[in-house]
């Protein structure tokens, strides 16, 4: 009996790893990225907090929308890297630019979104200047939280018409060559999510209005119009206001085509796709206006009705409100008239006497 | 011609288009008035006058709050998912001075005791008990006398291991107290008369007379909860099978989920969980 406690004890942990692997096996879904078992606390959507400060904390995750995201595949710890024990200390800021577990498959190296820093740090959103000084109000530069949030799988099927959507058919040409389903439809997801836009146009305009649109900004750094609301006031934008996804976006106008979404460069930049001697490409490429002229995109595209601002706009605006006003009001007045004396043919107002 | 009389036998259709013309007339009308006077695209006679009544009615708190919140929406990263909420006068009167969020001091555990506002009542958890009271616990739902489940939280999806949904989206589990055969629920809504009372008067009671009132609104309160094994353990106050928890289910809640991290490996995990 000794014996055998003496057995038992020398050899609990390997009696302990069995029952887990047990227990893992047993589970009825397999948690893909939760191997340290977050989600036993964080799959509550009520677990969340008011700190001292009085700031409102949510540590809630869903995982099936989490299963749904580009991060699906990366493991709680892949990020929150300071977190090594159940249950943890107040956690880190998540360090977006670390190397994660991931390989890259074109480098087979660790993947990292370290060159999104370096495009942001030569980008008109960097915090430095030309020289390397801190700019002015550099703390309104955005940061990756304030830009992205976990971006959410947006698969396309291509079969017989493009659509939203993971297409069966072409599914079953993947299971030809490959046998893990698991696979199968991240790989679809990653790659068609890919072929497109993760965010609609609208969002995309929300995401840059959450700077671009707060006056308080705008004034600070001496930008010429609220970007957003003006872009708003365009037939793109209310286009975009109906979620149509073929309507020019931001980022569509500027970002240099093929280059990183986070190198947006300054009006003045020669490099810019905005600059001047740029701008035609953008509205004349082959996706949007091919058969326009140059011409076509010198039209102020963040026109506001501000006198200040855009005069021309302005006064052609107003011209047309007192047009519209002083023909139809009157012309509309003389047959609102005339239709109520055939309503009332004996109706009179009576004066006082 | 003037003295003629006037021609009134018209067709009903000259009748349809002069109305048509007069809902035209009204909107161009309404169009040009708006242009004129609060549109950005004209001169904005009155938008000086609007911005000033904007000024007067505005709350930096409630702009505060509401930065805040959108901020922690970023912050978080995770995306957030919206799940109903009872309407203010349903709510228990707790609300009235308390959040979904109401614990702070313990720090190491606030959040996971908050995430239990989903589950059951605050007085699920800090009802005084008497011994010369019998308290019961049962489902409630103020929008159902009798409600039937299956509620959230009492299983499992077979299929992704999540807790399952459900439809009914309100109810939670709440202390009643039972007089023989009756129950009477030991929760008050915000729309009772003594709360409803309460909140038309306190802006008018002295510091002193709130606190008073307050108190009274306490009386079978207690300021600390529950500890973890008093429902996380076998034979706990909740009944979990009556309750209709599902046996997988019950299991977890009873042996190995979050309690037994916080309880049975307290020793050499988190020596001082419950010291502060």
């Amino acid at each position: 009996m000794k014996y055998a406690r003496q057995v038992l004890r020398k050899h609990v942990n390997i009696i302990i790893v069995f029952i887990s692997i047990l227990l893992f096996n047993f589970t009825p879904a397999v948690f893909a990225a939760d191997i340290g078992n977050c989600l036993l606390c964080h799959k509550y959507p009520g677990i969340s907090r008011v700190d001292e400060n009085g700031d409102l904390r949510l540590f809630y995750v869903n995982e099936d929308i989490f299963n749904n995201s580009v991060h699906a595949k990366v493991n709680c710890e892949g990020c929150h890297t300071d977190i090594k024990k159940v249950p943890h200390d107040p956690a880190k800021k998540v360090d977006c630019l670390i190397e994660c577990h991931i390989t890259e498959p074109s480098t087979e190296t660790k993947f990292s979104h370290k060159d999104a820093e370096f495009f942001l740090a030569n980008s008109v959103h960097s915090t430095k200047d030309k020289d390397g000084n801190p700019k002015q109000f550099a703390e309104d530069m955005p940061t990756c939280k304030n830009c992205h949030d976990n971006p959410l799988y947006r698969p396309l099927s291509f079969f017989k018409k493009v659509r939203y959507g993971v297409s069966e058919a072409s599914l079953g040409r993947c299971r030809v060559c490959h046998k893990k389903d698991e696979f199968i439809y991240r790989f679809y997801n990653h790659v068609t999510t890919r072929l497109h836009k993760s965010r609609n146009p609208l969002n995309i305009a929300e995401v840059c209005a959450r700077c671009h649109n707060n006056p308080e900004i705008v004034a600070r750094h001496n930008l010429s119009t609220k970007a957003v609301y003006s872009y708003g006031e365009t037939f793109h934008g209310k286009a975009a206001r109906f979620l149509d996804e073929r309507i020019p976006d931001c980022l569509d106008c500027h970002v240099r085509k093929g280059e990183s979404v986070h190198q947006m460069l300054a009006n003045d930049n020669p490099l810019s796709s905005t600059h001047k001697d740029n701008r035609s490409k953008i509205c004349t490429n082959m996706d949007c206006h091919p058969s326009a002229t140059p011409k076509f995109a010198t039209y102020s595209v963040h026109a506001e009705f501000n006198k200040t601002q855009s005069p021309v706009q302005y006064y052609f605006t107003f011209f047309f409100i007192v047009l519209t006003g002083g023909t139809l009001l009157p012309l509309m007045g003389i047959i609102f008239l005339d239709c109520i004396r055939r309503l009332f043919p004996h109706a009179v107002i009576k004066r006082r006497k | 011609m003037p003295g003629e009389p006037k021609r009134l036998d018209h067709p009903k259709s000259v009748y349809v288009i002069g109305f048509i013309f007069k809902i035209i007339t009204i909107a161009v009308l309404i169009g040009v008035t708006y242009q004129i006077t609060f549109s950005h695209h004209g001169p904005g006679l009155l938008i000086p006058v609007q911005k000033k009544i904007e000024a007067q009615q505005k709350s930096a708190i409630l702009e505060e709050v509401r930065r805040q919140e959108e901020y922690e929406k970023h912050r978080h990263f995770h995306n957030i998912v919206d799940y109903p909420a009872l309407p203010e006068s349903s709510r228990p009167v707790c609300y009235i001075c308390h959040s979904d969020y109401p614990h702070s001091k313990n720090k190491k555990v606030r959040a996971l005791l908050n995430m239990h506002t989903q589950f059951f009542v605050c007085e699920t958890c800090h009802i005084e008990e008497r011994e010369d009271t019998d308290i019961v616990y049962k489902w409630y739902n103020p929008f159902n006398e009798n409600p039937a489940g299956p509620f959230f939280g009492t299983s499992y999806n077979q299929e992704t291991g999540n807790l399952a949904e459900v439809e009914d989206q309100f109810s939670k589990i709440a202390p009643y107290f039972r007089y023989g055969d009756n129950l009477d629920l030991a929760i008050k809504a915000q729309d009772a008369p003594l709360a409803m009372d309460y909140m038309n008067v306190r802006d008018k009671l002295t510091p002193e007379q709130r606190d008073n009132v307050k108190k009274k609104f306490h009386v079978n309160i207690k300021a600390k909860g529950h500890e973890c094994k008093a429902c996380h353990a076998k034979e706990g106050i909740l009944n979990f099978k009556k309750l209709g928890f599902a046996i997988n289910r019950i299991v977890d809640l009873e042996q190995l989920n979050i309690k037994g991290m916080v309880t049975k490996y307290e020793k050499f995990y988190i020596p001082k969980l419950f010291s502060d």
